[in-house]
């Protein structure tokens, strides 16, 4: 009985994380359409992208599943030095935030969310029982601190606070002493205002943020369009691909503002249905962190759970003006193929974590049988 | 140094995350219940706020009908063209992008579209400024490729008529708006035009127009192609000797038409002056007039045909008949009726051949005015022919009851009578045919998707003359073409020709002019498979005005040249007795 509920849990994340990238998919279609053909002429053009990137990202979870999560601890120094080597590279290679590879673009800074919590799960294994030492901080700090001065160079704030939060949700979890933890919220939000400050656009975002009304075809366009997408879609939506505001009075739809296309266009039933998606994949992350004795597990899957809800939370709290726009994707629904290949690269680590968990870390007779038929 | 032990270090981690779950569950809850305030609550009020996505009616242009000759040259046509507008919102969303694109913008009007300094300034300052109607391909193509944001295209149609002035008064032209203002253009402008589409397209945010997302309201159908009866070659002919005839007699102007005397197809129909399709706005009034169909003139001695015609037919006279000709001036109802050349006794065929007035008039005066008034209307005067072309005037011919007594002396010889020059060729190809009338036309075929419609090219109306009649006639008139006739100069070896000179005096202030005449010669091709008739009319020819001297040679070298086209052999009669004289 007990391990049939452990395997119906694993089954559920699987099938759950079908559903999102699903959903996210035919989203990504909707939005999408009237920016690919402005882009190239093909309404489909950022969705065939997108089905290549999922095909990779599929290949890449049966990759991981053959993995065992042992060899990920062990490489993961190694996997964020080298991510970490790489973020600076679209400076010279590319974009701003990208690098090119032919018909592909690569988003450095997205593996590094994902590489930098491997690190730090690593890291804080290892110096658990030295964790009420301000000076066990100091490393990841100091990581933390860079990777903050490259997005800075990249103006990719967003991803700098996905980053953030997680590292202070996994200090946090480690059991680093609230003083310190206030401390080191504090640095982040002098450091924060800093940045907003030194940037006269950002400066501005706040202000939209306190009052959106103020200039409406102006700076507040775009929260104002986001409302007015989320509010006219009611409760049952106008239906999926019926939406309007997506058609460009909605700046950048398909990336930073797709959630308020799932609004316009399944209505309220449609945004909670998404809710509670992310909403499982966060709490079954860290429902196998409680259950897990391996604390680079317990770190790892708290932290892709706080990754995947903070992206969220980010991003549903900019569309419907909670916090100030600043530019966040929602997990397999935005276009951007390396940040999606990297989500799902991270669900793999997930599920393969749920199988250590659930099946091999809580050994039974009948667990033998089980695993030979899989 | 503070070191943890395993068990504080389990309890501290399950408890922290038990608070995670919570801030989580909290946040969670806290979007739940914002989707729940905006999406439930508000979903009413700021929807009423919200500008909606604009359907925009766009029309979609669809081309004219071509017309073709009937041989499937091109008479008109229409082909597409861009022009180019800018749309300065999306230059102004550029130039933040790309600092310098308004000058970058600005030297491209200059080098591609050869705007000065000045214009690119004020086209670049307003909101959405035509920077170039029709553009020219090279143009088009230039910018196309270099897709600056910005600059928006938009795709017409023109028409364009490749052949200049040739057939210029059949075809006609189009106005701005894309009507047929004249000519065929205006007459078949239904078949041609087609029907101009228009839909609802869906605006983007940045005013985008979103092609995809579109609602057709009107269907957009093209034009239909129409194939006319004209001959391009057979056209360009007669135009040439035209021209030739009006600069060589000085006249106000020259008209013709070439018809098929069995069918009523007009194989060419022309007027000079004449004008150019292309540029119909610089051309005069004068110019553009389509004389065949739109001028009145009294047809003179051509109209005699019409009189030993109803004679003959009635067996009032035989052509053998002899009538004294009162040798060139005779006293009848109160005025001298005179001959230009004096004869006495003429048989009825030599009064025709001749062309006397006074013959003519006596044989009118026993037929009777009744009984000529009623040919008159057979042959078709005083009515349309209903020719597929604007314009066309009705002619003159008075009711019986408002003939004068003086008038059975007039309209025999042509006089008291207006007529338009196709009405004349009607009336001759009743005799050409066999005695029916024809339809004369210009509409060929109508092309479809999938076949054609062949319009009615019999042309077969009401028996007028019967065979017999005709051929007596004929032969006349063969005589006229004949050295000795009234038009030696339209005789070509080889072909039986038949046809009669006009000479009518015009009608100046209600006074015959001495010096304004209209000179005319109408004939056809006898026994040949060709059934091609020729009508030139020469309007105030100076200093010489007989029919046969200023149109004749006109009719000869267009039917000449119409023969060399179209291959006519010489008929067997007429090439046995040049043998024949050959061996002798």
């Amino acid at each position: 009985m007990f391990l049939k509920k452990r395997l119906n849990f694993y089954n559920r994340l699987q099938i759950i994380s079908a559903i999102i990238i699903t959903t996210g998919t035919l989203f990504l279609l909707s939005s999408s359409s009237v920016y690919g053909i402005s882009r190239s002429g093909n309404p489909a053009f950022y969705f065939e992208k997108h089905i290549l990137w999922l095909l990779l990202g599929l290949v890449g979870i049966l990759l991981i599943m053959k993995l065992d999560t042992r060899q990920i601890e062990k490489h993961s120094l190694p996997i964020f030095l080298v991510s970490l080597a790489i973020l600076p590279l679209p400076k010279f290679f590319g974009d701003l935030r990208w690098i090119r590879l032919g018909p592909l673009s690569f988003q450095p800074a997205e593996l590094v969310k994902f590489t930098f919590v491997l690190y730090l799960a690593d890291y804080l294994k290892r110096k658990l029982p030295l964790i009420r030492e301000k000076k066990t901080m100091w490393v990841p700090i100091g990581f933390l601190l860079l990777i903050t001065g490259i997005l800075q160079l990249q103006k990719d704030i967003g991803t700098f606070a996905v980053i953030f939060f997680t590292f202070m949700l996994l200090m946090f979890l480690a059991g680093v002493r609230i003083k310190n933890i206030l401390l080191i919220i504090l640095a982040g939000i002098v450091l924060f205002t800093g940045l907003i400050l030194m940037f006269p656009y950002r400066r501005e975002r706040i202000m939209t943020y306190l009052n959106p009304a103020a200039d409406p075809m102006g700076k507040g366009y775009q929260t104002r369009q986001s409302l007015i997408a989320m509010s006219s879609g009611g409760v049952l939506g106008k239906g999926l691909g019926a939406g309007e505001r997506k058609l460009k009075f909605l700046p950048e739809a398909h990336k930073d503002y797709i959630y308020a296309v799932v609004g316009e266009e399944t209505g309220f039933l449609g945004t909670v249905f998404v809710l509670s998606l992310f909403g499982f994949l966060v709490f079954s992350s860290f429902h196998l962190s409680n259950i897990s004795n391996d604390y680079f597990i317990k770190f790892l899957s708290a932290g892709i759970g706080g990754l995947f809800g903070f992206q969220f939370l980010l991003h549903a709290g900019v569309v419907l003006n909670m916090v100030p726009s600043k530019g966040t994707t929602l997990p397999f629904f935005s276009v951007g193929g390396s940040s999606f290949l990297i989500n799902i690269l991270a669900l793999g680590v997930l599920f393969n974590i749920a199988r250590k968990v659930l099946i091999e870390e809580n050994p039974s007779n009948f667990m033998d049988t089980y695993i030979e038929k899989i | 140094m503070e070191k943890l032990r395993q068990e504080q270090i389990e309890d501290l981690f399950s408890r922290r995350l038990k608070n995670t779950r919570a801030i989580f569950f909290f946040f969670f809850l806290l979007v739940f219940a914002f989707l729940f305030k905006i999406q439930v609550i508000q979903h009413q009020s700021l929807s009423a706020g919200a500008e909606s996505g604009k359907y925009m009616k766009v029309s979609i242009p669809v081309p004219r009908g071509t017309i073709y000759d009937r041989n499937g040259r091109i008479l008109a046509v229409s082909i597409p063209f861009y022009s180019a507008y800018m749309d300065s919102w999306a230059v102004a969303h550029r130039e933040k992008k790309e600092p310098g694109y308004r000058s970058r913008l600005k030297q491209e009007f200059k080098d591609t579209l050869g705007m000065s300094e000045k214009e690119a300034e004020e086209k670049i300052g307003q909101t959405y400024p035509l920077l170039r109607r029709e553009l020219s391909i090279g143009q088009y193509r230039t910018l196309a490729e270099k897709k600056l944001p910005g600059i928006v295209f938009e795709q017409d149609y023109k028409r364009t008529y490749p052949n200049n002035r040739l057939a210029c008064h059949v075809v006609g032209f189009t106005g701005v708006d894309g009507e047929g203002l004249e000519g065929i253009e205006m007459y078949y402008n239904g078949l041609l035009k087609g029907t101009k589409g228009s839909s609802l397209v869906l605006r983007d945010g940045k005013g985008t127009l979103l092609y995809s997302v579109e609602k057709k309201l009107v269907q957009p159908v093209k034009g239909k192609d129409i194939v006319l009866t004209l001959d391009y070659n057979l056209q360009f002919i007669l135009e040439e000797e035209l021209s030739r005839a009006y600069t060589q007699f000085n006249a106000k102007s020259v008209s013709a038409v070439i018809m098929d005397y069995e069918t009523g197809e007009v194989l060419a129909l022309a007027n000079v002056p004449n004008y150019d399709l292309n540029r119909p706005g610089s051309a005069s009034p004068d110019e553009r007039r389509n004389r065949v169909v739109t001028d009145l003139f009294e047809p003179g001695s051509t109209f005699k045909i019409v009189t030993a015609a109803a004679a003959i037919e009635e067996n009032v006279f035989t052509p053998n008949d002899v009538i004294h000709c009162e040798n060139g001036k005779w006293f009848v109802r109160n005025h001298y009726l005179r001959d230009v050349h004096s004869y006495g006794s003429l048989t009825v065929s030599k009064v025709i051949e001749k062309s006397s007035n006074i013959g003519t008039v006596k044989i009118a005066m026993n037929l009777g005015e009744r009984k000529l008034y009623d040919y008159c209307t057979k042959f078709g005067f005083g009515q349309v022919t209903g020719i597929d072309i604007p314009g066309e005037i009705r002619g003159i011919l008075r009711p019986l009851n408002r003939w004068s007594g003086y008038s059975i002396t007039a309209i025999p010889i042509g006089q008291e009578v207006g007529i338009n020059a196709l009405q004349g060729v009607r009336a001759m190809s009743v005799i050409a045919n066999g005695g029916y009338l024809v339809k004369p036309h210009l509409l060929r075929e109508i092309k479809e998707e999938v076949s054609s419609i062949k319009t009615n090219t019999s042309g077969a109306g009401d028996q007028v003359l019967s065979g017999k009649t005709c051929d007596i006639l004929r032969g006349i008139l063969e005589n006229v073409t004949r050295p000795g006739g009234t038009a030696p100069q339209t005789h070509i070896d080889g072909y039986r020709i038949s046809g009669k000179t006009g000479t009518a005096q015009k009608i100046i202030n209600g006074h015959y002019s001495k010096n304004s005449y209209v000179g005319s010669f109408s004939g056809f091709l006898n026994g040949s498979d060709e059934k091609l008739i020729i009508q030139v009319t020469v309007d105030e020819p100076r200093p010489i005005y007989y029919g046969g001297l200023v149109a004749g040679p006109a009719f000869r070298n267009v039917l000449w040249r119409s023969l060399q086209y179209l291959n006519v052999p010489p008929s067997g009669e007429e090439e046995e007795r040049k043998i024949a004289l050959n061996k002798k």
